[in-house]
């Protein structure tokens, strides 16, 4: 028999469901707000818009009927689609090296890079987008470079357009592709970097066959992560774009604060979704991650 | 199969010295292990051989090229460390080829190497699986398939038997050995324990602080170590540092040691020149146990003792012989003199060994 204490005070004993519950509790909370907002964005993209007088709770079609029949929203999508996808492919051209870069450094010479690679993520969106729009302008501090060097260099003519977009979703995306990249690469064992040496791979073949396999998880999560934000990025976009670069958040909310048009802003809040849950599930398909996570 | 052989070989970690001055050589097919405590330089010397450190100073021969300057991709050594360090990407059967792919081998030839390293291991039909799912001592064979596949010049163990439990370790050192001894493999193994360094090599390296204590057969180290430290991390000694007090014409050497105790020792084969400070080493299976006062004896102490650690063939019994000096001694069980069963703390004893069996080393 175990001897009781006497400092034993008795307590409310609960099961571990309870307590589980308990300790889950924040996050269900957080968790079925969320649930709760998309499942209204749903029911929202079904209903009835009335001009000027909100919406009617009356099932219709035509909100994907007109998003779906018209060329300028497929415009809209590709133009959504087409950032994202190549601020993604540069920020994992550029991130990568530099992941690989920081690997190498001294841990204070690391700690000052990341500092570096961060500071962008403090600033606030505004402020940062309208430097690059000084920056990247046809009267800006690059031209002005440019001028002064006079080395004939054509002026530089990306703001307001495409390009100046993607620049400056590229100083924010790219913290955020380096740092899962930089864990998964200082996971790896450097006895088996060594193996692969000692057998008879250069580095290069090393960093093909054993390093870059072995990175794919943190490329995986860089990419997500990237790609979802340039996704739903907007205050980007519209200070930086030029009218022909409306993606899919601007136009929601144009629709939403312009025409107070919700149930169509619904329907394009849920394609943005769905788009976002085919990149996952394809990536996740494409890189097998059950290959480094369990059998 | 090549010889190797290093030349005042020196490394400096910032100013810390890994390893001072080590020159050596091993014979082509010789199996040799490089022992010492942790921090004796020993993994530093293997990382040298394979490429993965530059020496600070002194030169790296294989079959008499200098291979200093070479990259370890070109040094066709195979490496085996404790962790395995397998690509937990690739299935066993790819980990294996792996040295193979790189030297752009055919696909034929690959497969039927493969084979045949899998099967030395005995690891034939794991080559689907991934190395995680494998036991530790499976991950081992394959680990050291993926380290002769490539029919390395030298084979270089890094503690590689160090993460299996004691019975597999056994087991492993046996395969090991055969292994080696089949395929002709000049092997330079680095480990801590010292029972694996007398069972498997034919010679040993014993390190201690970057330099090299003794290079000699496992007979010799345990027989005749030349130092102190040499006599004390190889096998249990009984360590006695004393002052000459006379040497006598048939070759005794009569001595006292710091805790006053009179020794007796012959100077075996003149080992060093005579100093007034030696240090005497006696091993326990050396000494006998008494249960009464024999005739008259040299090195004969009277003692308590003072416990009894039973190990099955033999019995170690600590004697207390002045207050400070406890003397470590290994009683066979079958000894006709020993009577374990009724030995017991406390028991007053004799003990005694002949002058022969003392060593006189270096301090």
């Amino acid at each position: 028999m175990t001897m009781t204490p006497s400092h034993y005070r008795p307590r409310i004993l609960l099961g571990h469901q309870a307590k589980a519950f308990l300790l889950l509790s924040p996050s269900l909370l957080i968790l079925s707000f969320l649930g709760i907002s998309i499942f209204l964005l749903l029911i929202y993209s079904f209903f009835t818009y009335s001009p000027g007088g909100g919406m009617i709770a009356q099932f219709t079609l035509e909100n994907y009927t007109r998003l779906f029949g018209k060329r300028l929203y497929w415009q809209v999508i590709f133009n959504t689609i087409l950032f994202s996808a190549v601020t993604t492919g540069l920020a994992l051209l550029l991130g990568y090296p530099l992941a690989y870069y920081f690997r190498k450094l001294s841990p204070v010479k690391r700690t000052i890079g990341f500092l570096f690679l961060t500071i962008p993520l403090w600033t606030s969106v505004i402020v940062r987008t309208y430097g690059w729009a000084i920056i990247l302008g046809r009267r800006g501090m690059i031209n002005i470079l440019l001028e002064e060097m006079g080395l004939g260099l054509m002026p530089l003519d990306i703001f307001p357009g495409f390009w100046a977009v993607v620049v400056a979703l590229l100083e924010i995306t790219l913290p955020i592709m380096v740092l899962p990249i930089y864990t998964s690469l200082t996971s790896i064992d450097p006895g088996i970097e060594e193996s692969s040496l000692v057998l008879g791979a250069g580095p290069l073949q090393t960093f093909r066959r054993v390093i870059f396999p072995l990175t794919l998880p943190g490329v995986f999560a860089g990419v997500i992560l990237t790609f979802v934000l340039v996704l739903s990025a907007y205050v980007t976009p519209v200070i930086l774009g030029s009218t022909r670069d409306l993606v899919l958040p601007v136009l929601i909310e144009n629709q939403v604060t312009n025409l107070y048009n919700i149930p169509f802003a619904s329907a394009l809040a849920v394609v943005m979704l769905v788009l976002m849950s085919i990149v996952i599930f394809a990536f996740r398909r494409f890189v097998r991650l059950d290959q480094f996570f369990g059998s | 199969m090549a010889s190797l052989a290093v030349e005042s070989l020196a490394k400096n970690f910032g100013s810390v010295v890994a390893l001072d001055n080590v020159s050596l050589e091993i014979k082509t097919g010789e199996f040799v292990t490089l022992l010492g405590p942790s921090g004796c330089g020993k993994t530093t010397f293997l990382r040298l051989v394979a490429g993965l450190e530059r020496p600070t100073n002194g030169r790296i021969y294989l079959d008499g090229e200098c291979i200093n300057d070479i990259p370890p991709y070109r040094c066709e050594m195979g490496l085996v460390v404790q962790n395995y360090a397998l690509f937990p990407h690739m299935t066993v059967f790819d980990n294996v080829a792996y040295g193979l792919k790189v030297r752009r081998l055919g696909a034929e030839e690959i497969g039927r190497r493969v084979g045949e390293a899998l099967d030395r291991v005995r690891l034939a039909g794991f080559e689907k699986r991934f190395p995680r799912q494998l036991s530790g001592g499976q991950q081992q064979r394959c680990a050291l398939a993926r380290a002769i596949v490539i029919r390395p010049r030298v084979l270089l163990l890094d503690e590689a038997l160090g993460a299996l439990d004691k019975k597999l370790r056994e087991e492993m050192q046996v395969e090991l050995k055969q292994l080696q001894r089949q395929l002709h493999l000049t092997t330079l193994h680095v480990t801590h324990d010292q029972e694996e360094a007398l069972g498997m090599s034919d010679r040993i390296v014993v390190l201690n602080h970057g330099s090299v204590e003794q290079f000699g057969t496992p007979l010799e180290l345990y027989n005749h170590p030349k130092t102190e430290f040499v006599a004390s991390f190889i096998g249990d000694a009984n360590v006695f540092r004393a002052k000459v007090e006379k040497v006598a014409a048939d070759g005794m050497i009569r001595a006292r040691s710091e805790d006053g105790l009179d020794l007796v020792c012959t100077i075996a084969g003149a080992v060093l020149s005579l100093q007034n400070q030696i240090v005497v080493v006696v091993r326990p299976e050396r000494i006998s146990l008494l249960d009464t006062r024999p005739e008259e004896k040299e090195n004969l102490f009277e003692g308590r003792i003072e416990a009894v650690v039973y190990h099955g063939n033999a019995a170690k019994v600590v004697v207390g012989i002045t207050n400070e000096r406890r003397i470590l001694v290994l009683e066979p069980s079958f000894s006709e003199i020993g009577r374990q069963s009724s030995r017991q703390s406390g028991d007053q004893v004799w003990i005694t060994w002949s002058p022969g069996d003392a060593r006189v080393v270096r301090p």
